[in-house]
């Protein structure tokens, strides 16, 4: 088993395909940046307009803001109805508290607007929403496949297969090769966001600034999540390497990727459940979306009808069925 | 007699059609063994299953006194080229040795260069195997299945692709290592000659069935039996044989006759053809090749 996860090592770190994920992701934010600079030189100059007056508080500056219909601003709006001055005490992101005494009559905006002017702001979760948007799930099975079938392609799994001691190992280690490109893909996308929003920062002479937590800042949540996506992501390796040692073929492993990564597969199965309950009346009320991969890491991103326990059983099972099927289907089937 | 490879009856199904059907083979220490038989006549299938790529569906078979169904580590004893290469393109030959050292986990540095010397591409070492000619190729995966050391080598058609040179190359090489090391090779191949200028022992493969397994000092024996006879009436000749008790002939489509059968006197046949009125121009014993004795053979199991 040893031997045969060496070997596989020393090939995927050979091989280029892995580098398609970064490239596209740097592709893809270089692209984004110079994007949002635009946007953001434009807002800015629309919020410079909106404010209103700038007073000192504690040291701290606050800008007060003419209340308007943009959501953003509209979570930060105070206004004193009363006939009573008002006390407001809150934490800005930065960890600074802030206490306001707003007078009857009058509306108060909080500096949010002020403190993402000041800094790159991010959310710890969107430095690992490449797990929740399916575009990882997509690059990893794609990865997978093409690197699995290279093997069989180049007819070097009779190399492989004639000396191994058991062939059960060999989809073991393709699944701990899937979760290396799994982990590294991870760290890559974390790193190039962190790295790409930094040099942004230096480029409009910003510092960045990162949110801990989840959305609604609770960060054991949040890694919790975190946590279960990976599993999740897991689950899809262990169907991947399964599907290959069943048909060894790249197009339909690729296809299977797709898929998966972009949300057909649970589209699809969430018209068949429609439809037997629309004209058999059988599954009625039963929620296919809590037992499919993809929906579950979407809806514990967003917070829908977020199920860990169900997220996680159900990945076990995944995770079982595949490598277990993988290893029946390596022992008994003929290399070709 | 321990062997170091030994089939008993072994079979492979595709639904109903045997591929190899019953086939017991016996492979002694240092042999280099011929697999012969036509495309589709069960050879790789065969190669496959004793290679552990596929699977028996009947029988059984043991390498180094160890059953197939617990090979445990003669499995790494076995190296093997069959059908391809099976070589990386976009890796370097060197590369490519050195994930075969690893797999078999060789962790000695040089065993990859050792190997490329074996084969006569050490100045290509660091050429990508894609760049290769088809000779190249398959010299590199008849290193990779040498990467090791192993006790028994596995080859299907090592010499396809190869130009004159090269086929002389391997085929000291496999003398070599089987003169040196005592490495047992079994190997298939449609170049016959080719193959019957180092095989010790022939297995012949026809329709799944081993038809005849013999050492190749017997064998020749029986090529050199051949008869050629050439006469003004072939049919009438072959008629007149018969009647004298040999059966064992065939006409050629140039009239020739061959006789397959061993006797002593040749001049029998020329006083039986003469007094039956037939002129003979020509009887010559004659040494047939491996070739021709093999499709001599898999002609009659034909039939």
């Amino acid at each position: 088993m040893i031997r045969i996860l060496k070997t596989d090592l020393f090939r995927l770190f050979r091989s280029k395909v892995i580098l398609s994920y970064p490239i596209v992701i740097i592709a893809a934010m270089v692209l984004g940046a110079l994007f949002s600079v635009k946007t953001d030189s434009q807002s800015e100059e629309k919020d410079e307009a909106q404010v209103v007056s700038v007073r000192v508080d504690g040291g701290y500056v606050v800008k007060d803001y003419v209340p308007t219909d943009d959501p953003n601003l509209q979570g930060h709006v105070y206004t004193n109805d009363t006939a009573e001055p008002m006390n407001i005490s809150y934490t800005e992101d930065d960890g600074h508290e802030v206490n306001v005494t707003i007078q009857p009559g009058e509306t108060f905006v909080s500096d949010e607007k002020d403190f993402v002017k000041r800094h790159v702001v991010t959310n710890l979760p969107e430095l690992f929403s490449s797990l929740s948007d399916g575009l990882l799930l997509l690059f990893l099975g794609i990865t997978l496949v093409i690197f699995a079938t290279c093997e069989t392609r180049a007819g070097f799994i009779k190399n492989a297969a004639g000396c191994a001691l058991d062939r059960r190992y060999m989809p073991l280690s393709k699944m701990i090769i899937g979760i290396v490109i799994l982990f590294m893909y991870t760290v890559e996308y974390f790193v190039i966001q962190l790295a790409g929003k930094f040099v942004y920062g230096l480029i409009t002479g910003r510092t960045l600034f990162i949110r801990p937590g989840f959305l609604d800042g609770d960060a054991g949540k949040f890694w919790g999540y975190i946590g279960i996506c990976l599993l999740i992501h897991i689950a899809f390796i262990a169907l991947t390497v399964m599907i290959h040692e069943l048909l060894a073929n790249r197009a339909i492993g690729i296809v299977f990727a797709l898929l998966i990564g972009g949300g057909t597969l649970e589209s699809l199965a969430n018209a068949v459940v429609y439809l037997l309950n629309h004209f058999f009346g059988i599954l009625q009320g039963f929620d296919i979306n809590k037992y499919l991969l993809l929906k579950n890491i979407e809806n514990g991103f967003y917070d829908e009808a977020y199920h860990p326990q169900i997220m996680l059983v159900m990945t076990a099972i995944y995770i079982a069925a595949g490598a277990v099927l993988s290893m029946f289907i390596a022992k008994k089937k003929d290399i070709r | 007699m321990d062997y170091i490879l030994e089939t008993e009856n072994l079979t492979k199904m595709y639904g109903k059609k045997a591929a190899l059907n019953n086939v017991s083979i016996h492979v002694n220490q240092g042999d280099i063994y011929g697999l012969v038989g036509r495309n589709g006549a069960g050879k790789t299938t065969f190669m496959k299953i004793i290679c552990g790529l596929a699977q028996k569906t009947k029988g059984s078979f043991s390498i180094f006194g160890r059953k197939d169904d617990n090979l445990g580590e003669a499995a790494q004893r076995r190296g093997l080229l069959i059908e391809s290469p099976g070589i990386f393109n976009e890796y370097s030959a060197e590369t490519n040795l050195k994930i075969k050292c690893k797999l078999m986990g060789i962790n000695d540095p040089d065993e990859p260069k050792r190997l490329l010397k074996l084969i006569g591409l050490e100045d290509a070492g660091k050429k990508k195997a894609k760049n290769f000619s088809l000779g190249m190729k398959q010299r590199l995966g008849i290193g990779i299945a040498l990467a090791g050391s192993p006790d028994l080598v596995v080859l299907d058609e090592p010499i396809n692709g190869l130009d004159p040179q090269g086929i002389i190359e391997i085929r000291d090489m496999i003398c070599r290592l089987n003169r040196e090391n005592g490495t047992t090779f079994i190997i298939s191949s449609h170049i016959l000659d080719e193959l019957s200028k180092i095989a010790t022992k022939y297995g012949i493969i026809n329709k799944g069935e081993l038809i005849e397994e013999s050492p190749a000092e017997e064998l020749k024996s029986r090529c050199e039996s051949r008869v050629e006879l050439i006469t003004d009436n072939a049919a009438k000749a072959v008629g007149v044989l018969e009647r004298i008790g040999i059966g064992n002939v065939k006409i050629l489509d140039d009239g020739k006759i061959n006789i397959y059968e061993q006797f002593e006197r040749t001049g029998d046949i020329t006083l039986a053809l003469a007094s039956e009125g037939v002129t003979t121009y020509e009887i010559v014993r004659k040494l047939e090749s491996v070739e021709n004795y093999y499709l001599r053979l898999v002609g009659k199991e034909s039939e």
